[in-house]
């Protein structure tokens, strides 16, 4: 198994590598704990309420008007490969290389360490973000994801990381400015590294490139909200170009009363395997959808975490959509499909996977990655998790949820009768 | 020709965990066969005369240490056909190699199949599946550009898309289904790639699966079709997506294999990290785009330029690309970008020793000539002089630009 090496620095940064000399490449990997979810905030006492976008857009500038320049001109005058990427909770910025890790340290840690952008700049980097927007939204399932988002949840007003138009154009440079030295802060941070580098030598790198940094240090907290396990919208439609109607039903199921380590570690498994059990083209259910005609196609199942919530999500083209939710809710009321010799299995394939896969340095980094966004748990997968789960707890747990918080997503495409 | 011998193909390599393994069942490329394929693609690991239900199969693959079992249908210009692709654990793993690959053999060879026909439940299930897959294509706005650039770019319609074929897709009976299995699976040799760290054991089962035991077989790696240049095609449509869309193809004339890595030299140029010509011109220096890129065809000396726009940027747009095609045939500037590329190549090769998928990619191509290996691209990259690239581009014909305008709001 991997072993993970922390240091926390004076400033607060903390530091997790991984050495792994049967690579050829390192992942230089650098944090943010900002992410599209994160817009209600104190910073030095006064209180914010931002709409979505504001860390999408700090990453796109932080990527291509930063103190060292554009990361693309960076690291590929060195023929490194480099990108950034904004999800619900983080914004990392990341450099894959096969030499000079100290120039790829170095120039990350600095570029992120002051905002140089100016307010002519913020125009331009503006632009291709509208784009993207307009690239979002002729995506049903990102369109669906939006709306599962505003439906079930009451005080929490996140839909996507990119914000719509309207809202990034409205930005103005000095509340981006705000958010940028709020969030941007080293005990805010986290490095990530894996692959082939000396540990030693990495370390004094970094304390070296931090030492030669003034980053103020800036009060900040994220304000919590109450959030009822009620929904806010029990239906919504949405009309876009699509070959047949979509209905999705999607749960909030409340966990508030687990830590977030449970969820990742215990019972995100256990809610996989009920979906795959009951709601996946494996299930009973899914036959019988196909074999009456009320569905074309597999089922589709989801389960993702959000605010202390499972949010789970079950979908199909359907030829007739109220009995397809019908047939479903039914389920809940009938009692689930439950199978210990699956439970066992799955068990085993999970370990064959976790000792056989064959991740790159940024493969492990992208699971590191999704750890601390999801769950802010600095971890990458090891298989004693696994040693923790076992049928009856499973089934009891299952039999415990509240599935009576749902709403309902249908897809129609403006010519669908 | 690719003559299929009696045996697998295998390479040895001591630094990956898992093996992987795939099976090529090649077949004249026919029109009758199209769907077919498709339909079988669908229908065959569904489930298995052993494994009567989906949940029991995939039980199955779990007990038997399968990684990953799936299958996927293969176009070759001159042959179609499917291809098993198995992931399992390498012979470091303590399993019992004979029993997994019993199973994959068993479940391509006795699929779920009564009195010479296949399971109507299925039949009907893969049907309705691939008409929805192919009307999705006509409602996602890159898979409707791309439709719409293919068909236009196709004066002489040599491309054989599904959807051309939709009408057939129902006619299509549970025995023809089977009869086609039979002529494709049951019948030839397949072809078996065989890389990572492999036991002798492990060699000599596959050795035994398929010595002697099946027909000789064939794959035709005549892949290249080289399309006409008539006149430049330029069609605009508006339909209902939020984004709107210019494509641009450009045909190499007089092209040879030669030729391929002149292709491959242009689309580093256009969209590598170390010269990325498109995202300098498109988004840094105009914000034109989020996303652009190119890609090429090089069995058919096509040039593809992509760029997702605002509607009212299509002109500046087609001036700009127009305009890179040119900077392209600008010696200086395309030299100083080919040692860039060069430089980054040879960094990719080292990154792919990394990726188990990339190396055994490189495998496969090279075993079905359909590219050089990665370091033997490399050395034709370095061998590739600027002039001649230059004078490559300078020869490229503009056969379409195509615009989709997006009219579609809330």
């Amino acid at each position: 198994m991997t072993n993970i090496i922390h240091e926390t620095l004076d400033n607060g940064l903390n530091i997790y590598l991984c050495p792994d000399d049967k690579k050829h490449t390192v992942v230089v990997d650098f944090i943010v704990k900002y992410g599209g979810a994160i817009s209600d905030f104190k910073s030095n006492g006064v209180e914010y309420h931002l709409n979505d976008g504001m860390a999408h857009l700090i990453e796109h500038t932080m990527y291509e008007k930063n103190a060292v320049g554009n990361n693309r001109e960076i690291y590929g005058n060195r023929y490194m490969k480099t990108n950034a990427v904004t999800r619900r909770f983080t914004t990392e910025y990341y450099v894959i290389t096969t030499s000079d890790v100290n120039y790829a340290l170095e120039n990350l840690i600095k570029s992120l360490a002051c905002f140089s952008a100016t307010k002519e700049d913020m125009a331009k980097i503006k632009e291709p973000i509208y784009r993207e927007i307009s690239m979002h939204n002729d995506n049903v399932g990102r369109r669906i994801g939006d709306t599962i988002y505003e439906n079930l949840f009451n005080n929490y007003s996140y839909r996507n990381g990119l914000g719509q138009e309207e809202d990034v154009k409205n930005f103005d440079y000095e509340t981006i400015k705000l958010c940028f030295e709020t969030f941007y802060q080293p005990q805010n941070e986290i490095l990530f590294m894996y692959g082939n580098f000396n540990q030693e030598e990495v370390l004094q790198k970094i304390k070296d490139i931090y030492e030669q940094l003034d980053i103020k240090k800036i009060p900040f907290e994220i304000i919590s909200k109450k959030e009822r396990k009620q929904v806010k919208n029990l239906t919504s439609d949405i009309v876009m170009p699509i070959s047949k109607e979509q209905v999705t039903l999607a749960y909030k199921i409340d966990l508030r009363k687990y830590t977030k380590e449970e969820y990742s570690h215990v019972l995100s498994y256990y809610i996989n395997l009920f979906r795959l059990m009951n709601f996946s083209w494996l299930s009973p259910l899914n036959k019988e959808l196909l074999e009456d005609k009320i569905i074309d196609g597999d089922l589709g199942c989801y389960n993702s975490y959000y605010q202390g919530f499972a949010i789970l999500e079950i979908c199909a083209y359907v030829n007739n959509g109220s009995e397809f939710i019908k047939r479903v809710q039914d389920l809940f009321k009938k009692g689930f499909n439950f199978d210990e010799d699956c439970f066992n299995l799955v068990l085993k394939q999970s370990k064959t996977n976790i000792i056989c896969m064959d991740r790159t340095s940024f493969g492990y980094s992208r699971v590191f990655v999704n750890n601390i966004d999801g769950y802010d748990l600095p971890e990458l997968i090891e298989i004693k998790e696994l040693d923790n789960l076992n049928y009856a707890d499973y089934k009891k747990f299952i039999a415990s949820l509240d599935f009576k918080n749902y709403t309902v997503i249908k897809v129609k495409d403006k010519d669908t009768k | 020709m690719i003559e299929i011998t009696n045996k697998p193909i295998i390479k040895r390599v001591d630094n990956f965990n898992q093996i992987v393994i795939e099976f090529f069942y090649p077949i004249e490329a026919l029109d009758e066969h199209i769907v077919k394929n498709a339909l079988l693609q669908r229908v065959i690991l569904e489930k298995t005369q052993q494994y009567p239900m989906p949940v029991l199969l995939e039980k199955a693959k779990w007990d038997n240490y399968v990684i990953n079992f799936s299958v996927r249908g293969f176009d070759f210009k001159n042959n179609y056909g499917l291809c098993f692709e198995v992931e399992i654990p390498d012979k470091n793993f303590n399993y019992d190699e004979q029993k997994t690959l019993d199973f994959i053999i068993d479940s391509i060879y006795h699929p779920y199949v009564k009195e010479g026909e296949f399971d109507e439940f299925e039949l009907t299930k893969a049907k309705n599946e691939l008409k929805l897959s192919i009307e999705a294509g006509f409602k996602n706005v890159n898979s409707y550009a791309n439709i719409r650039t293919n068909e236009i770019l196709d004066d002489d319609n040599f491309f054989k898309p599904l959807y051309k074929f939709k009408d057939k897709i129902a006619e299509v009976t549970k025995e023809e289904l089977y009869a086609y299995y039979h002529e494709l699976i049951e019948t030839k040799r397949p072809l078996v790639l065989v890389f990572g760290n492999v036991s002798e054991k492990m060699e000599q089962i596959l050795n035994n699966y398929f010595y002697n035991k099946f027909e000789s077989n064939a794959i035709d790696d005549n892949y290249f079709y080289l399309f006409k240049f008539y006149k430049t095609k330029v069609v605009e449509e508006q339909k209902d997506f939020k984004q709107s869309i210019v494509n641009m193809i450009y045909k190499a004339s007089n092209y040879q294999s030669d030729d391929m890595i002149k292709l491959l030299a242009i689309k580093m140029i256009l969209n590598s990290q170390v010269t990325h010509l498109l995202l300098e011109e498109l988004r840094d220096k105009k914000q034109l785009v989020y996303a652009t890129g190119s890609d090429t065809r090089v069995y058919n000396g096509l040039l593809l330029i992509n760029a997702k726009i605002k509607a009212d940027k299509k002109d500046l747009t087609i001036v700009t690309i127009k305009d890179i095609m040119l900077k392209l045939q600008d010696v200086d500037y395309v030299k100083e970008a080919l040692v860039k590329i060069v430089q980054y190549d040879k960094v990719g090769l080292e990154i792919d020793k990394d990726s188990l998928t990339s190396m055994y990619n490189d495998f496969s191509n090279a075993c079905l000539n359909q590219f050089k290996s990665a370091e033997e691209t490399h050395k034709a990259l370095v061998q590739l002089k600027a002039e001649e690239l230059c004078a490559f581009v300078k020869d490229l014909q503009l056969d379409t630009i195509y615009f989709l305008e997006g009219v579609g709001n809330d």
